[in-house]
């Protein structure tokens, strides 16, 4: 009797000492999953902010061509690492540049038109279909343009232009 | 026997309590390591925050002006370090017309000029306005090249004043040449923006449009100013290079080498003025002439001009002096009269009397004198009446002298009731230099 109580001490004590271990296996296991989504997560975060802070972009000059009604846009990259320009909007209306045709134009090569650093993208802006005549699709002298680029990383230059 | 092994048994604790440690250690290592970790990329991160803050705050210290006069027309052909071709019309060898920009740097930082966009703002075909490229979009080259600037002159040292941006148009012929446009009187038609490599732009007019004294009706434009004689000399015949006659000769007294242009003429070439039906000038069909060419007059003009002191009536020449002037107030007003007088040294002078002003390409006598808007500008035309010049000033004193000028205490409506409004301007008138003169000594024309 008194050596089957200390076996049963001895079985208990492994249960306990398996169930611990089972246990601290367990949490060091969601602790490690925990952790480990947290400093990713945090390292995507702090990478992506990081790199949208290293992004910056200008509109250094936007021009209106009456004769072509055409509006061209200068976006110089200034930051320090490439871009890619997504989406250009004018007074709200998503606009696609139109087709390089000449020295220095950029247009969207499938979805985006990338800048290196310093260099500078000259989007040729087809005025949108218009439904206003007599107008017919040029602006409108005095009018004010409100345009806005935007990248991929989700940063935004607007330049606001009033028609000549 | 048993006594031992509840003895062993007990003393495993020990052994349950440094598993329970290491898993302890275990999570506290990894969460110290999770933050360590994480605390890197913050730290990262707020370096990018810091540079990019850096950055900006650079951005924001860059500030360039244009100074006066803004742009110039480079005269010699070749610009050492660029390239040669350059030229003020077109010609044989002339490619480009080249201009010198004026900017200074009053930033706390350098700053690298990237691009220059130019718009003119004219009539259509001058300058950088359309069929001609509109705008003109201006790169740095390492040599001369069409629609560029000098790629040695694209950065300026923080303070740095008074920097030369050399830049090329093109000039392939009389026709295909971008020639910026440059009124006379001034008025800015060109659109100059300057951008940076941080991304900002500075922008200014030019030609610069002349407003100073800040007097509410009027202002004088500082050496803007032309004489035109008629009579024993007649500045008619002094336009265009002295060597192929069309001028006067060294031996005659007077000479002078601008050519002649209509109005309204760049600066640098005597300005023919119809003066309409009003008996000033040489007449030609119904109508009368005279060329004002840059300030100028020879001892031998002058003497013949002149009556002596206290003198009512002209000589057998005849000057003429018209003063650029602009309105710089903010109501319009119409001219009545005006007197001129030019001193030297307060003992010998130069007077005259408005006879009428040039506005819009017509000449306008004082029965008919337009109404001036604010802004505008137009030319106040004298007549001189009295030279009480004891010398030739130009051998009694060396170099140029410094010529007080007063003008138009009636110039003016009298708008108000002051003498502000009545338009009434003064000031040093002439820069050293900017009188030419005639060396009689020396037979040559300076």
């Amino acid at each position: 009797m008194w050596s089957r109580r200390g076996i049963s001490t001895v079985v208990a004590n492994m249960m306990m000492i398996g169930v611990t271990l089972s246990l601290a296996a367990i949490l060091v296991a969601w602790a490690g999953q925990s952790y480990g989504a947290f400093s990713g997560g945090s390292q995507l975060f702090y990478q992506q902010r990081g790199q949208a802070l290293q992004e910056n972009f200008v509109i250094e000059e936007v021009f209106f061509n009456k004769t072509y009604q055409q509006i061209f846009v200068f976006v110089r990259n200034v930051g320090l690492i490439n871009i890619n320009i997504v989406a250009i909007y004018l007074n709200g209306s998503s606009i696609t540049p139109s087709t390089a045709t000449g020295h220095g134009w950029c247009s969207f090569s499938g979805t985006s038109a990338s800048l290196g650093v310093g260099s500078v993208c000259e989007f040729s802006l087809t005025w949108p279909s218009c439904s206003y005549p007599p107008n017919n699709c040029p602006w409108v002298t005095g009018n004010i343009f409100y345009i806005v680029v935007a990248s991929t990383r989700g940063n935004q230059v607007a330049y606001t232009a009033r028609g000549p | 026997m048993s006594g031992s092994l509840i003895f062993r048994l007990r003393r495993r604790r020990a052994v349950s309590t440094m598993i329970g440690g290491v898993i302890v250690l275990s999570l506290l290592l990894t969460a110290l390591g999770i933050m360590v970790f994480v605390t890197q990329q913050f730290d990262q991160y707020q370096q990018t925050v810091n540079r990019m803050a850096q950055y900006r705050n650079q951005q924001l210290s860059e500030d360039l002006v244009a100074t006066s006069p803004g742009l110039t027309l480079v005269t010699s052909s070749t610009i050492p370090g660029w390239g040669s071709g350059c030229g003020t019309t077109a010609g044989t060898g002339i490619t480009y017309i080249c201009y010198n920009a004026t900017i200074s740097n009053l930033g706390e930082v350098g700053v690298q000029i990237t691009r220059i966009y130019i718009n003119s703002t004219g009539a259509a075909g001058l300058g950088c306005s359309y069929p001609n490229p509109a705008p003109c979009i201006l790169n740095p080259t390492s040599s001369i090249t069409a629609y560029s600037f000098e790629e040695a002159s694209e950065f300026l040292n923080p303070g740095e004043a008074n920097h030369a941006v050399l830049f090329a148009l093109p000039c392939t012929s009389v026709t295909q040449c971008v020639i910026l446009p440059d009124p006379n009187p001034a008025f800015p038609q060109n659109s100059i923006l300057i951008a940076t490599s941080r991304g900002t732009v500075f922008s200014f007019q030019w030609p610069f449009q002349v407003s100073v004294f800040g007097q509410s009706q009027s202002a004088y434009s500082s050496g803007n100013m032309k004489v035109a004689y008629t009579g024993t000399y007649d500045s008619k015949n002094e336009p265009g290079p002295v060597a192929a006659g069309s001028g006067g000769t060294a031996t005659t007294g007077y000479c002078h080498t601008e050519s002649a242009a209509s109005y309204p003429a760049a600066a640098g070439y005597a300005e023919e003025l119809n003066m309409g039906t009003s008996g000033y000038g040489d007449k030609s069909g119904s109508n009368y002439y005279l060329w004002f060419v840059n300030p100028w007059i020879t001892s031998t003009i002058m003497t013949s001009a002149s009556c002596g002191s206290g003198c009512s009536s002209v000589g057998s020449t005849q000057v003429y002096i018209y003063v650029f002037l602009i309105n710089t107030g903010t109501t319009s007003y119409t001219p009545t009269a005006g007197t001129i007088d030019l001193t030297w040294y307060g003992s010998n002078h130069i007077d005259g009397y408005l006879i009428g002003v040039y506005y819009n390409g017509a000449f306008d006598i004082p029965s008919s004198y337009p109404s001036i808007p604010p802004g505008a500008s137009y030319y106040a035309v004298f007549k001189i009446t009295i030279f009480t010049i004891g010398n030739n000033p130009w051998t009694v004193q060396s170099g140029s002298p410094s010529i007080m000028f007063w003008g138009g205490a009636s110039i003016t409506n009298g708008y108000g009731s002051n003498n502000e409004n009545q338009g009434f301007f003064s000031g040093t008138l002439l820069p050293s230099g900017l009188w030419e003169r005639y060396e009689a000594s020396s037979g040559s024309c300076a």
